[in-house]
């Protein structure tokens, strides 16, 4: 199996998941930007003016807070739809999977490719509303890409863990949106990881999303170079649930043929 | 002969769980083996397919058929055994596979092609090809979502023959647009077939194995149990279609009694069989073979007026032909209890190939409005086909002569 023999595949199962519409183009970039470009709006103009004092951070910044919750959570939304398009793939491509001996890896593919053209659609515009309303711009932006290459086979990976499950077990997707609701709340993606009690901060630093944001912030926001450990561990974290979900949908895969 | 496909000792086993946690686990582990109910779908089949030849498969629903296929073009594994392929295989399990409404024609062309299995280079070659043979020429323009079903499967026809394959697998997908685009559709496996192309063909429909397939394989309850020459197996496939009215004459009584409670109970038809000229009970007949339709009725009281009556039926319900006692001889029959009576119908199947039905009824007067004693709705089934007559076209069959005389003016 050649996979660059898909290319055009995976590129076209994309669009049309995006609901992209033969000829209008435009207006779909349009509708897919427009929502991303009203949540960074609010989140620059109005979280900022209300939380700032909070933030810990006396320079004269007043739009720091906005920065910091829109760059969390341009990340968060493509961890989520990584998420949960992987967990309903079997779910989603049934007929196909039946059908046709299309592998399972183009399918996913196509996924990533679909949330990686929304994601750079919106990180464009988080990037020039930057640099036109602050003047401000992060020369670490190159660091987020390993890290991003890195997230996107973290996320894959989680999906894949929950996929059969959502296959056999009709209605556990809800499993899917409380494990999502438990990781964004102990992440910190709206709030600073100063502002919580001294113990509870090193559970929360153990939490891969965590140190994924920590270095997306470092990369974006705190003009730094990533810390070493937030490395090491999002390639453990990766490497672990990568091999876990590999072997378990390896093993269950005839199982699933059967179910399907 | 090259061998192509090889089948051996192939059994498929779905395992039924009640308790999903179970199900997950016993693929993990194999654990749970005993909280499975096993059923049993495919059972040490065996088949070898040699190189540019036809076989059809027939059977009931749920005898196996499309997991065989499924088997066959490896998107399900098989329990144990082995499938050995040799060659490119294109399975149309169903055709339109990977359409996508909000795209365009040339884009579905590449998705659905590749969906099945063909190259991107192939489709980038094949394009014009592939909407001509669809006919699509004067819709390149628009998005999916403005073409007729018709269009649609003409075009999912269209892009999985744009390649010849070494296997061609076909789940009753053939009957697709309009009688012309289905005469082309034949047409182009035929031609499929003739360059050598080894074609796995599933239908229920008589016409198109007959027209089709070399060998036919009869699968019954997930065993293969007859394979042969397609007129051969066609007549047990339907031997096995009449055992299950035979099955059905021992709750006969229970059936008549449903039915007859519009009706009187008096006179009761036994049981009905038909036979060809050589009392050979038999299901497929010839264009202009020899009908004979036996009844056996009992009676419960003396009865002087009784009518017997036949209407011949055709798939979709339409009456194609029918008549009675009372219009063959002009008298009512008069019928005593404790003594069978057989009537024998012979008639002549001048009809078009198909499969057809007769409905029997039992009635007093010429109609069934003044005693209706029984009326059954399909008691017996036969099919006609047409083996060595000129192929014709309607509902009936007349002999016909063609004569050219050269007139001088």
């Amino acid at each position: 199996m050649k996979i660059y023999n898909y290319f055009n595949l995976i590129f076209l199962k994309a669009l049309s998941e995006l609901n992209f519409v033969k000829g209008f183009y435009f207006y779909n970039i349009i509708w897919i930007t427009l929502y991303p470009l009203i949540q960074i709006i609010i989140d620059f103009f109005i979280f900022s003016n209300i939380f700032s004092a909070k933030l810990g951070y006396n320079d004269d910044r007043s739009y720091s807070y906005g920065l910091y919750i829109s760059c969390g959570i341009i990340f968060w939304k493509l961890f989520l739809d990584l998420v949960n398009k992987t967990s309903s793939i079997y779910y989603d491509n049934s007929n196909e999977i039946k059908k046709t001996n299309l592998p399972i890896s183009v399918m996913s593919l196509s996924i990533i490719t679909g949330c990686l053209i929304e994601f750079i659609l919106i990180f464009c515009i988080f990037i020039i509303f930057q640099i036109i309303y602050l003047n401000y711009f992060s020369f670490y932006i190159f660091h987020i890409f390993y890290t991003l290459i890195l997230f996107i086979i973290f996320s894959i990976s989680i999906g894949f863990l929950f996929a059969p499950l959502t296959l056999f077990l009709k209605g556990s997707n809800q499993l899917v949106l409380i494990f999502n609701q438990l990781l964004f709340w102990s992440a910190p993606i709206v709030y600073p990881i100063s502002i919580i009690p001294k113990n509870l901060q090193i559970i929360i630093s153990y939490n891969p999303i965590t140190m994924f944001i920590n270095n997306f912030h470092n990369a974006l926001i705190f003009e730094q170079v990533p810390r070493f450990l937030d490395c090491i561990g999002i390639i453990i974290y990766t490497l672990v649930f990568c091999i876990i979900s590999y072997l378990v949908n390896k093993r269950l895969y005839n199982g699933i043929l059967d179910k399907i | 002969m090259i061998k192509i496909l090889q089948i051996t000792n192939l059994t498929k086993i779905f395992y039924i769980f009640k308790n999903p946690i179970h199900e997950i686990i016993f693929h993990l582990t194999s654990l749970f083996h005993n909280k499975s109910k096993k059923n049993i779908v495919l059972d040490d089949i065996n088949l070898s397919l040699y190189k540019g030849e036809a076989v059809g498969i027939v059977g009931f629903n749920g005898a196996g058929k499309s997991t065989l296929l499924r088997l066959v073009s490896k998107t399900l594994s098989p329990s144990s055994g082995t499938i050995k392929l040799s060659g490119k295989c294109i399975s149309l399990l169903e055709l339109g596979l990977g359409f996508k409404k909000n795209l365009a024609v040339n884009q579905n062309i590449y998705l659905s092609g590749q969906y099945i299995g063909i190259n991107k280079k192939v489709l980038d070659n094949k394009l014009d090809e592939i909407i001509e043979f669809a006919e699509l020429q004067n819709h390149l323009d628009k998005q999916l979502r403005y073409f007729s079903s018709g269009m649609l499967s003409r075009l999912a026809f269209s892009i999985a023959v744009c390649e010849r394959p070494d296997i061609l697998i076909i789940d009753e997908v053939l009957s697709v647009g309009d009688i012309k685009f289905q005469q082309k559709s034949f047409r182009k496996i035929q031609e499929f077939k003739e360059n050598g192309t080894t074609i796995i063909f599933v239908s229920h429909d008589k016409n198109s194995i007959f027209s089709i397939c070399d060998r036919v394989a009869l699968l019954n309850n997930g065993k293969i149990i007859q394979i042969g020459s397609p007129d051969v197996v066609m007549d047990s496939y339907n031997a096995l279609l009449s055992v299950d009215i035979k099955d059905r004459e021992k709750n006969y009584k229970m059936f008549v009694n449903e039915r007859i409670q519009t009706g009187s109970k008096d006179v009761y038809i036994n049981k009905s069989f038909i036979l060809d000229d050589q009392n050979v009970e038999k299901m497929s007949f010839e264009v202009d073979e020899n009908i004979n339709l036996y009844l056996d009725i009992k009676s419960k009281v003396n009865i002087n007026d009784l009518v017997i009556g036949f209407v011949v039926k055709d798939k979709i319900g339409r009456e194609v032909f029918g008549t009675n006692s009372s219009f063959l001889i002009k008298n009512t029959l008069n019928i005593h209890p404790k003594k069978t009576r057989r009537i024998q119908f012979k008639f002549k199947a001048i009809f078009l190939p198909g499969e057809y039905t007769i409905s029997l009824a039992l009635s007093g007067g010429s109609t069934h409005i003044d005693k209706n004693y029984q009326w059954l709705d399909q008691a017996c089934y036969f099919s006609v086909v047409n083996l060595n007559k000129p192929t014709f076209v309607g509902s009936c069959y007349t002999r016909t002569k063609l004569k050219i005389i050269n007139l001088n003016n």
